[in-house]
């Protein structure tokens, strides 16, 4: 059976050692330019570089998103960026548009990606890109296993299919609800998310929704169940979406798929509904299947509500440990109190709990609680932790 | 330039020449998207074998994202489109071409994926692979389009005029909300009478539901009277799209073309471009949209 590659996102060098050190293989990263969410990026070149060396020093691999549909305006630059990405040693492009992809094959030897904006469906798509220099697809998110299988048939070129994450509820790259509605450019990274507004539906002028606004917004992805199917069909690389997303997001999310596959690759026993509650904690909105198993139905739409919110259970990033005094340096992410039951999660070991039993800040002043966003603060931990072991919540 | 045009049923076609058409444009429902009707395949011969009687051309649109179980008819539908010598195929997905090209019918290809035709080198590389023709993206504003041509080795198409598109999804979203309210949905779909009004827009989007999932439409039709004489220069391809109109309308519309395109009166196409001015507005042509805002940004 062969492993396939679990892939990250990263929106910063932090998030991109923590995706490495929760179990990602490769994450995909967004420069300055020439990616869609340019504006979100922290990636300077400088800020790639480290990431790269980072990644390389552990044998594992960084892709730049440079996935924008350009216009002629957009252009200048291009050349020197994909030429300066080459010299840093990134491992592959990621783009959606032919302009992109022949100035990086005339000019680098970047490998190319083909990006999920292409909406690739088929495996004749799949060749085309790969007759023309492409060394990965990553196919479009509407496509079932079944299809999934039949186009991995017919190709030998790696295939990319995302596994967790947002959708897109319309085919990525032919949307422009965005240009219209809000004079953004959608594949310009200027997405409004307006297929996430209210509407009401008329058929002529009578309003056909009743007690809810209609929606179209989709479930995020989820598909810890669909993983084995994926391995066993011959997926090259299975990817995780988010580059906006938390740090815990990252390292929870990352870590689950980690072990699914490690355990289905080993041929261990696979506790399916622990890796469903584990997923849980990463943040409460709602995941489907998406289109794994065929024509997607209303389980898969999400209808009043806009579920939007980070789950408060993240408490703390491990800076430092002790081991003599037993004591940990942690950054606070969300308030926490002495007494509070929580669990230490890292990528080392298995899940522990303890119980916040003190709390001082770094001067050594003891107290109830930790308020401040971000504040550095000691607590007692009574078994070796590391840096960048994440401490969370348990729910009561 | 070409005036190419969407007819409603094959015995259109004779009016629509009369009214100055160049060219029809006709598809079949399971290998097209957004057609004003669908044609079977004996009527797209019957359109082929009219328009060429009357020393017209004929595209067939064949512009259906693909999926796998597709291929293997859409191999059978190219192989038919070739057996009555249709002038064009307008696709918008690359499994099209892969399979056009094993038939030898490249160069009838026009390229339509929608959006992503959007500056200058697209063309350079699609006259690489040998096509007819390619359509610039919507959301291309007339300066953009004016560069775009400058170095085009290749046929430039828009859609000049008609119902745009801005979004296509697989899923059944109609009737996906409507069994979530409890609702029969079987009697909304035929009609093309659906619409959407966001919450805060005082704007209607047509939504039309069929078997390749759900289509929405900008609120208004586009024009391009105005700006049809710059257009000339850079343009071969003018389609006229007659979605959510009828042969009637379609007729009109083409006259009102053709008499600007044979006879160059600024003064005529103002004032022409007046009587459209309510119901009509002029697309991207004159509307940059932004390449790159603060993600807390307007709505």
């Amino acid at each position: 059976m062969k492993k396939p590659e679990l892939l990250a996102p990263a929106g910063d060098l932090e998030k991109l050692k923590i995706a490495f050190l929760y179990g990602a293989d490769a994450v995909f990263i967004g420069g300055k330019q020439f990616s869609l969410r340019a504006r979100a990026s922290n990636f300077g070149l400088d800020e790639i570089k480290a990431g790269c060396d980072f990644a390389h020093e552990r044998g594992k691999k960084v892709y730049v998103t440079t996935n924008i549909i350009p216009h002629n305006d957009d252009l200048d630059g291009l050349k020197a960026y994909l030429t300066a990405l080459d010299k840093i040693g990134v491992d592959a492009i990621i783009c959606a548009s032919p302009i992109v992809i022949d100035t990086a094959r005339e000019h680098t030897d970047l490998e190319i990606h083909i990006s999920t904006q292409m909406s690739i469906t088929n495996h004749e798509s799949v060749s085309f890109w790969q007759e023309r220099g492409a060394s990965r697809i990553v196919l479009a998110r509407e496509l079932s296993k079944t299809e999934i299988k039949d186009l991995r048939e017919h190709t030998d070129c790696a295939i990319e299919v995302f596994i967790h994450g947002g959708m897109c509820v319309s085919y990525s790259g032919r949307c422009t609800l965005s240009n219209n509605m809000a004079d953004r450019d959608a594949n310009r990274g200027g997405c409004a998310h307006s297929c996430r507004w209210n509407y009401d539906l008329y058929d002529g002028d009578e309003k056909l929704n009743h007690d809810s606004y209609f929606a179209m917004s989709a479930k995020d992805l989820q598909t810890v169940q669909h993983i084995s199917d994926l391995i066993d069909i011959g997926v090259d690389s299975l990817k995780i979406e988010g580059r906006m997303k938390s740090i815990h997001y990252i390292a929870t999310v990352v870590n689950i798929y980690r072990k699914l596959i490690d355990n289905i690759c080993d041929d261990h026993d696979i506790d399916l509904p622990r890796y469903l509650l584990e997923i849980r904690k990463a943040e409460n909105r709602l995941t489907s299947h998406g289109f794994m198993e065929g024509m997607t139905s209303i389980d898969q739409q999400l209808y009043d509500m806009r579920s939007e919110q980070a789950t408060q259970d993240f408490i703390g990033l491990v800076l430092d440990y002790n081991p003599d005094t037993l004591e940990a340096t942690i950054e606070q992410r969300n308030k926490f109190a002495i007494g509070d039951d929580v669990e230490l999660f890292s990528p080392h070991m298995e899940t522990m709990k303890f119980r916040i039993s003190d709390i001082r800040d770094e001067q050594g002043n003891a107290m109830e609680d930790a308020p401040h966003p971000k504040q550095k603060v000691i607590v007692t931990i009574p078994f070796p932790v590391r840096r960048y072991d994440i401490i969370r919540r348990i729910k009561t | 330039m070409k005036l190419a045009v969407t007819p409603f049923a094959v015995d259109d076609i004779r009016a629509l020449t009369d009214a100055g058409a160049d060219v029809f444009i006709v598809g079949h429902g399971t290998y097209a998207n957004r057609l004003v009707r669908s044609f079977d395949e004996a009527d797209i011969k019957r359109a082929c074998e009219l328009a060429h009687s009357l020393g017209k051309e004929l595209i067939v649109q064949v512009n259906v994202i693909v999926h796998n179980d597709l291929l293997a008819p859409l191999e059978s539908y190219l192989a038919f489109i070739d057996s009555i010598d249709a002038d064009g195929v307008i696709f918008g997905d690359l499994a099209v071409y892969q399979l056009a090209r094993r038939r030898g019918m490249t160069n009838r290809l026009f390229y339509n994926p929608e959006t992503l035709n959007t500056n200058y080198y697209d063309p350079v590389f699609w006259g690489k692979q040998g096509i007819q023709g390619l359509f610039i993206a919507k959301e291309i504003p007339l300066a953009d389009m004016t560069r775009i041509a400058a170095s085009s080795p290749i046929k430039l198409a828009i859609i000049g005029h008609g119902h745009l598109n801005m979004f296509h999804s697989r899923r059944p979203l109609v009737t996906n909300f409507l069994e979530y309210q409890g609702e029969d949905y079987d009697k909304y779909l035929q009609a093309r009478n659906l619409r959407l009004v966001e919450e805060l827009r005082d704007e209607s989007y047509p939504i039309v539901q069929d078997e390749h999932g759900t289509h929405i439409f900008r609120s208004k039709p586009m024009a391009s009277f105005n700006d049809l004489y710059q257009l000339t220069a850079h343009i071969d391809l003018f389609v006229i799209d007659g979605m959510f109109q009828n042969a009637a309308y379609l007729l009109d519309v083409v006259r009102d073309y053709r008499r600007l395109l044979d006879h160059e009166d600024p003064e005529q196409a103002r004032t022409i471009a007046l009587r459209y001015a309510t119901t009509h507005d002029t697309g991207f042509l004159h509307k940059p949209t932004v390449y790159d805002v603060d993600k807390e940004g307007s709505r």
